[in-house]
């Protein structure tokens, strides 16, 4: 329960974070501390609306999204907090936020929605391999499946690393991979149909989720036996996503494609055939 | 506690006017205005907004059109009435093709004269929408 409490604060402090060091970067001042709880109850205070020939399971799907992702939070080795998670069910946990989003933009009944959901699934089979092998090298270098504690930093595992980070970049919809939630082509994406509460939760367990993968990140490949540190690497960690996201503009669906499939696919089968010879 | 205060998302819809009030609502999201310290977002969705900005006289092809994007906001909605045009008609009024001011339409509860209206004014009309919603 501690692990989820640190999430969801994290996730509240790290949005804000990440508009404020936007608006920084282009000299604007930015919102201030308590902008996203205010946003938050906000959203949860106003009507759901629904378009009449959207599908009614449309409403749940932030719910489960939500779950999964706070699933993924306790359930998470954070420190000295010890985990209960494998390899086998994070990823699938991953993929499903995933596929969640794919579906919010398929039943909600919206062109930006259908475009969007196009996009998330192109861009899920880029990254899916890249992420799900990351993984993979870690449990195949220190011969378990079972993710209790954080994993020691180790040079053999760079190349998973860097297919990781790339992928994670990829995952979160962050620049220059932010293809599936363009804003100035196709509004928000999946989400454009979503109001009030729905859209509330739907938010917050993006946001949840993007503590929950650099986390992840963290414990995989750089894990310290401190839940400050771990903490605060993962804080780090984002504030490095928000800075490619800064710097980069979009990149096109094809040559995103092209990319994953000619270099980061290839670093990532690298790394784990690396992991594997290492350890026979 | 109506927290719409602290957090105003804006949808920006124009019905045919000019496209110089739309130019100083771009301007206001630039470093210099900055909108968002008062938590403010230019939303692309009706369904995410809280604050329908219309600018423009409504003709006729927009007419309709203006009332379905204000059903579609969910409630608790605020409408403001942006420029001259939105206000009175401006230099449309009177035209073939004018369909009214925008309170001819749908409900509006605030008005920012000018033509168009400075960004001070807008940042100023919208602050006042905000005090409004006790």
């Amino acid at each position: 329960m501690i692990q989820l409490a640190i999430a969801v604060f994290s996730a509240i402090f790290l949005s804000w974070l990440e508009r404020k060091i936007k608006a920084r970067s282009q000299f604007r001042v930015g919102p201030p501390i308590y902008q996203q709880i205010a946003d938050l109850w906000k959203l949860f205070q106003k009507q759901n609306i629904r378009s009449a020939l959207a599908n009614p399971l449309m409403n749940f799907l932030p719910l489960i999204s939500l779950m999964a992702v706070a699933l993924i939070a306790t359930s998470l080795p954070l420190g000295s907090l010890g985990g209960s998670i494998d390899v086998i069910s994070l990823i699938f946990l991953f993929a499903l936020t995933s596929l969640i989003y794919v579906f919010a933009g398929l039943l909600s009944y919206s062109h930006y929605g259908f475009i969007g959901a196009k996009r998330e699934l192109l861009q899920f089979f880029s990254y899916e391999i890249p992420f799900a092998l990351g993984i993979l090298s870690v449990a195949i270098f220190h011969h378990t499946i079972y993710f209790l504690e954080p994993f020691q930093f180790s040079l053999v595992l760079i190349p998973s690393m860097v297919a990781f980070y790339i992928a994670g970049i990829a995952k979160l919809r962050r620049a220059p991979f932010d293809i599936p939630n363009a804003n100035q082509e196709i509004i928000e994406g999946s989400l454009t149909e979503f109001s009030g509460p729905s859209l509330g939760v739907f938010l917050l367990s993006e946001w949840m989720e993007a503590f929950v993968i650099c986390s992840v990140f963290v414990d995989l490949f750089m894990g310290f036996n401190d839940v400050l540190l771990s903490v605060l690497l993962a804080y780090l960690v984002f504030v490095s996503f928000v800075l490619i996201d800064v710097v980069t503009p979009r990149a096109r669906l094809d040559s995103m494609i092209r990319f994953f499939k000619n270099y980061v696919i290839a670093i990532s089968v690298f790394g784990v055939v690396l992991c594997y010879l290492w350890t026979l | 506690m109506n927290l719409i205060k602290k957090s105003p998302w804006i949808f920006h819809l124009n019905t045919g006017g000019c496209n110089g009030c739309d130019l100083e609502v771009i301007a206001c999201l630039t470093p210099r205005f900055d909108i968002e310290r008062l938590g403010c977002v230019m939303k692309g969705s009706p369904r995410h907004a809280d604050i329908l900005l219309v600018t423009g006289p409504v003709n006729m092809q927009t007419r309709d059109k203006v009332k379905r994007i204000y059903d579609q906001m969910p409630k608790k909605k605020i409408v403001v009435a942006l420029g001259s045009c939105g206000i009175t008609g401006g230099i449309y009024k009177e035209s073939y093709s004018a369909a009214g001011p925008v309170d001819k339409i749908i409900p509006v509860d605030i008005y920012i004269p000018g033509c168009p209206p400075r960004p001070q004014a807008i940042i100023y009309g919208i602050k006042k929408t905000l005090e409004k919603m006790k």
